[in-house]
């Protein structure tokens, strides 16, 4: 060992034993950095301890990087598993969507609130002592008031898959008939909406019917779902009492369920039927809620002493108060002053009118509805009397309104355009009776200064009959200037114009003499000698059609006028 | 009561609700009216002497061109009869895609294929080739029946067969 070295192991053998153990523990670091299997048991009791710790620092930046992540996981397993995942979330969800109900209905209760305190009147109090009793708010006491009318007739507890019917309980005298076809209606229909409405959207479904004074509510678990037909308003007490029983069954019954196959035998149907027993049992709940407000009636009479002195000023107000309300009713149910914006409020001793009417004569119609019920508050009237200005759109629409009502009459072609004010009239109309009721109610529009109207009301669509000889079936000269004549006359040019769906038809007749196929072409010949003519005149073949009658009508035969050897034609309007 | 969801699918026209008014009401008509969405009918059949299933046959649009038949209506069913129309060639080459969308949607439920409006042939030959050429090659249908609505032919049997088929007897 030369000097250096020794000196060396001298002064560092220290260090030197230092560097060993550093190479040693470098060695195993760098080889377990290489073995991930060990990495992962070093670093999994860390990570959730790395989790919170950066996600408390920096969750901002965290969210955008995992929630499309998290939201495609979910979705995915929805889309698999459906069901499965409805019914495992059932309980739970159930539960969140109720409570997250209730916070809506606290919502709704808190505007309710708000407004009850702002009316104060003596009904209004009778209720906020009610509530202190009871030890609700007032808001609910009103809530429970407006929600007794209702009665769950029939429950259905349905297979959702196939439709078929669990079990059914009904209120006695109001059984469904055939509830297995009304399962697997209600099944077809809730297939039929919810393709529908997923075309738009994705996880929608088909939750109410409504038929008149009834509803079905379908509240749907993911292997069956209960419809309740419910006589009336629908409410929370309903759907949460369905709600738990549908909870209940998937807990219970889940693969039971999913697995029924139209046996109900192989199911609990006591246990079932009992639970759906229970949510018919609401009705009476209802019955005997109505009897805990009577009770609470005596003890009102006690606090109603306290009331006579709050007394006068209250009573005042509340008289005030009704004579307001009876005011609004009465013009709300009066069918000529309804439809106008029109407000009546009691200030202290005055009745103060608000609103615009278009007449006078409403206007008087009004105070005297008013008058006879004020009692002896005094009158402010407000009301401004203004004529509406309508539109150019809205005359047009108006107008129209009436006149397509005429033009659905048979004979009636009536045309029409409004400018500045004047509102013009062309075309055809059935008789001047009409003509005279359609101006009559035309003007009374408003802002139509002038009616022209160039309506033709004397046209008829007559009948034109050509005669022919004996054994004819050419035209003659006479018989093709009749045609001429009557082509050019204005009335039948107008025709074509208006009526774009009329039909010209040409019957051919003949005398009904001797041999009867002889008598069928020439009825037939002369009907096409008229068509082939007319054509000619460039009238469109589509608008005409041509017959032989076979034997003529009677009446026709009769003729003396050639002994029933003519062609008629008719105009045929083809109104659909 | 054991009850059963019986499904009837296939072209549209092929006789579907044809096929069930004969068996439930013994009737038929000439006049086509087309099935819009589903329509639902009940029939309790005895299979034995002591066996009586409730039948509710629901009978489904018919699949044109341009709709598909809705499969929510096919979930659930506890068997299947695929109507194709012996007239229509090309409603008999449908079958194929009632079949996969059947058996897509619901597991192990049998299937009956009804080849109807069997009246209108008047050479059973044209029937015979036909069976055979689609039991070649669906070879796990075993089940065809040439049937008739109009006459009656083989209706009552392939309902009672298919509740068989069902209940595995
Ligand atoms: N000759 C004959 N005609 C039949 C038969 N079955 C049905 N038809 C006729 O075929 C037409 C269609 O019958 P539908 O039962 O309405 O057919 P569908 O399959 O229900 O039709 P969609 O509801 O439109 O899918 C009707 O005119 C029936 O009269 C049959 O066995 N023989
Ligand atoms: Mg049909």
């Amino acid at each position: 060992m030369d000097e250096y070295a020794k000196l060396k192991s001298l002064l560092l053998s220290e260090e030197q034993q230092r560097i060993e153990t550093l190479e040693k523990d470098l060695a195993s670091v760098l080889e377990e950095s290489r073995d991930s299997q060990k990495i992962v048991e070093k670093i999994s009791p860390l990570i959730s301890s790395i989790f919170s710790q950066t996600l408390k620092n920096s969750q901002k930046e965290f969210i955008p990087i995992f929630s499309p992540l998290i939201s495609l996981a979910i979705r995915e397993q929805v889309r698999n598993e459906k069901d499965e995942i409805v019914d495992a979330l059932y309980p739970v969800m159930g539960n969140m969507i109720s409570k997250f109900v209730a916070e809506s209905f606290k919502d709704i209760l808190a505007e309710i609130n708000s407004k009850v305190q702002s009316t104060f009147s003596m009904e209004a109090l009778s209720r906020k002592i009610r509530a202190k009793i009871q030890g609700i708010s007032e808001a609910e006491l009103l809530l429970k008031d407006s929600s007794k009318l209702y009665k769950i007739q029939n429950i259905f507890l349905i297979h959702k898959e196939s439709g078929i019917l669990i079990s059914e309980r009904s209120l006695k005298g109001k059984e469904a008939i055939e509830p297995d076809m009304v399962a697997s209606m209600l099944t077809a229909i809730k297939s039929f909406a919810n393709d529908w409405i997923s075309q738009n959207s994705d996880y929608l479904e088909l939750n109410e019917i409504e038929f008149g004074n009834y509803k079905i509510s379908l509240e749907v678990a993911g292997c069956c779902y209960i419809a309740t037909v419910i006589q009336g308003e629908s409410n929370k007490k309903v759907h949460h009492a369905v709600n738990k029983t549908l909870e209940y069954f998937v807990q219970k019954y889940s693969s039971d369920i999913s697995n029924f196959q139209g046996d109900t035998s192989l199911l609990n149907l006591d246990d079932i039927n009992q639970h759906l027993e229970s949510i018919l049992f609401l009705n009476n709940d209802q019955e005997i809620a109505d009897t805990q407000v009577k009770s609470t009636l005596s003890l009102w009479i006690l606090f109603s002493l306290v009331l006579i002195i709050v007394g006068y000023f209250s009573f005042n107000m509340y008289q005030k108060n009704s004579i307001e309300k009876l005011i609004q009713t009465s013009i709300y149910q009066n069918p000529q002053l309804n439809i106008y914006n029109l407000q009546a409020e009691v200030h202290w001793n005055t009745l103060l009118l608000k609103g615009r009417l278009p007449a006078n004569s409403l206007h008087k119609k009004l105070l005297e509805l008013v008058n006879t019920q004020k009692g002896d508050l005094e009158l402010e009237d407000n009301i401004v009397i203004s004529q509406t200005i309508l539109t150019q759109e809205e005359i047009l629409l108006l107008s129209k309104t009436i006149i397509d009502t005429y033009n659905y009459m048979d004979g009636n072609q009536i045309l029409y355009s409004f400018n500045h004010g004047t509102l013009k009239l062309s075309g055809i109309i059935r008789n001047k009776e009409l003509h005279k009721k359609l101006i009559q109610q035309l003007s009374k529009i408003n802002n139509i200064d002038k009616i022209i109207s160039s309506l033709d009301d004397t046209f008829t669509l007559r009948t034109l009959e050509i005669y022919f000889k004996v054994a004819e079936v050419v035209l003659t000269e006479q018989n093709k200037l009749q045609l001429d004549i009557w082509l050019d006359d204005n009335r039948v040019k107008e025709n074509f114009k208006l009526y774009k769906n009329i039909n010209l038809l040409i019957i051919g007749y003949s005398d009904a003499r001797g041999n009867l196929l002889h008598n069928v072409t020439y009825a037939t010949q002369r009907a096409d000698a008229i068509y082939t003519y007319l054509k000619s005149k460039g009238i469109a073949q589509d608008n005409m059609q041509a017959i032989g009658a076979p034997i003529p009508p009677s009446d026709i035969r009769k003729r003396k006028e050639n002994n029933g050897r003519l062609v008629q034609i008719k105009w045929l309007k083809n109104d659909n | 009561m054991i009850t059963k969801k019986i499904i009837l699918i296939g072209d549209f026209s092929t006789g579907k609700t044809s096929l069930i008014r004969q068996f439930v009401d013994n009737q038929f008509s000439d006049e086509y009216l087309t099935t819009i969405g589903v329509k639902i009918s009940k029939k309790i059949i005895n299979i034995q002497e002591d066996l009586e299933i409730q039948l509710l046959v629901w009978d489904i649009e018919g699949q044109t061109d341009v709709k598909a038949i809705n499969p929510a209506y096919v979930m659930g069913a506890h068997g299947v009869i695929i109507v194709a129309d012996l007239t229509r060639q090309k409603s008999i080459v449908n079958i194929k895609e009632h079949l996969a969308l059947s058996s897509k949607i619901i597991k192990n439920a049998p299937v009956i294929i009804a080849l109807n409006k069997s009246d209108l042939l008047d050479n059973s030959s044209k029937i015979e080739t036909t069976i055979t050429e689609i039991k070649s090659s669906y070879s796990n249908i075993s089940h065809i029946y040439p049937t008739s609505a109009k006459t009656g032919l083989n209706v009552e049997l392939i309902f009672q067969n298919i509740t068989k088929s069902i209940l595995k007897i």
